[in-house]
């Protein structure tokens, strides 16, 4: 089922065969919906934006020029919807976390295994990062991106990927142990 | 031990200069050296994948495949107006513009033919359709049933751009023409139901479905269909309807006219 490439149905698509599109949907619905959740935490929102990309898609179908991946251009599309959504909702987000890291240290002491307390205190730690190095990190790490990948939606090389996701890891170590100490 | 063991070594201890520092980042974007090698990124890195993430729910794909067929419905530059009949009469008050489209039409299957791609392709490409087509009316039948009128509306929607209908769906629509409490829902299905009345069945069971109608609305949409139809078996269904005393005067004189152009 796969042999008919990404970049082969975006192109009918872009010749007005919109029935495509459903067929790209239902192979990167999961993805986006993966990448946007890992962004924001926020089921809705997360619904939300992977529509948005979608309606996008459809927008701008013309500009696909189909010498990159498609998954390429379409994360393109995936982050500034993410971006533009953020810098919306800059202010309530903030709100939004913070409640969300009261609700969770209360969660926290009920929780009886180990494993599931460390990873809710990665969330909350990957939470604290800096826009740009969470993104990297939700791509790279949780989505499971290559780097090659990665540095085409950022544009920039595959090595200066590696050395930004070394960065945001160490950072997130750094973050990962004040969380820890801030919980005990 | 090579300098880059060293390297590791003195990270992994947190002992590394500034300098070094920077060799180590050199290292790693030239690829002499993976993220792997470096303990605490990597344990952080081993941690990740297991964050829980929600699953997506179902209404996703049903905003999805709205949308979707709402911007296929803006895709066609002609669409039927707010009356069958309107539409009817601008056929053939276009004689020129069938022409034209026609040429245009023509031109399209000549470059389509000459472009077409190879066989196995195109087969593949009718497989994912049919599974698509597929999908959608499986979610289209399980939305049928929800007690809300925007899912039952939404449900009815999804058969915009499907060409042809499984009976499953067929009988559904029906079902909701003669039993659905709302009138826009039933409204809905008679929109959906005109795209397929060149099944014989479908027919016959739109013009069985005008006995249910108490809504003047859907009977004069239903006398609509049945004159675009040129469906005469309609006329004994609709002198019923003008014979029963509840009958608003408006709609008798409406169906008397869709009579007299079915007659």
């Amino acid at each position: 089922m796969e042999s008919i490439t990404d970049n082969a149905l975006m192109q009918k698509v872009k010749m007005n065969d919109l029935d495509k599109l459903g067929l790209l949907y239902e192979r990167y619905k999961g993805q986006l919906f993966g990448f946007f959740f890992n962004m924001n935490r926020d089921k809705d929102l997360s619904e939300d934006l992977v529509q948005n990309v979608f309606i996008r898609v459809i927008k701008y179908k013309h500009s696909f020029k189909g010498d990159g991946e498609f998954k390429t251009w379409l994360f393109h599309i995936a982050r500034n919807a993410n971006y533009d959504c953020y810098k919306k909702n800059k202010r309530t987000e903030t709100v939004r976390l913070d409640d969300t890291c009261q609700v969770q240290i209360v969660e926290d002491n009920n929780l009886a295994v180990e494993k599931e307390n460390n990873l809710q205190l990665l969330e909350k730690a990957i939470d604290k990062l800096d826009y740009d190095k969470k993104e990297l990190l939700t791509m790279s790490k949780l989505k499971r991106m290559k780097y090659k990948e990665i540095g085409e939606v950022i544009g920039c090389t595959e090595g200066s990927v590696k050395v930004k996701v070394f960065r945001a890891l160490k950072e997130l170590k750094v973050v990962y142990e004040q969380v820890l100490l801030e919980t005990n | 031990m090579s300098k880059h063991d060293d390297l590791i070594l003195k990270y992994n201890s947190n002992e590394l200069t500034n300098d070094e520092q920077m060799e180590l980042e050199q290292l790693i974007e030239q690829g002499a050296i993976e993220l792997s090698e470096l303990d605490d990124v990597e344990n952080i890195h081993k941690m990740m994948p297991y964050i829980e993430i929600e699953k997506v729910n179902k209404s996703m794909d049903v905003n999805f495949y709205s949308m979707l067929a709402d911007e296929k419905l803006k895709s066609i530059p002609w669409q039927p107006s707010q009356s069958f009949s309107i539409w009817w009469s601008s056929i053939w008050q276009s004689k020129f513009q069938w022409g034209y489209s026609f040429v245009l039409v023509l031109i399209g299957l000549g470059t389509g033919l000459f472009w077409q791609p190879s066989g196995s392709s195109d087969n593949e490409v009718l497989q994912l359709t049919t599974e698509v087509q597929q999908m959608k009316e499986m979610m289209l039948l399980n939305m049928l049933d929800k007690s809300a009128t925007t899912d039952r509306l939404m449900a009815v929607s999804l058969t915009s751009g499907m060409d042809t209908v499984s009976n499953k769906v067929a009988s559904a629509l029906i079902d909701v023409l003669r039993n659905d409490d709302n009138t826009n829902v039933r409204l809905a299905a008679i929109n959906a139901l005109a795209q397929y009345t060149n099944n014989f069945n479908i027919r016959e069971d739109l013009i069985f479905s005008i006995k249910f109608q108490d809504s003047p609305l859907v009977q004069l949409a239903l006398a609509e269909l049945m004159v675009m139809m040129k469906e005469k078996k309609a006329v004994k269904e609709f002198e019923v309807i003008i014979e029963n005393e509840n009958t608003p005067k408006e709609v008798i004189r409406e169906l008397q006219s869709a009579m007299q152009t079915l007659i």
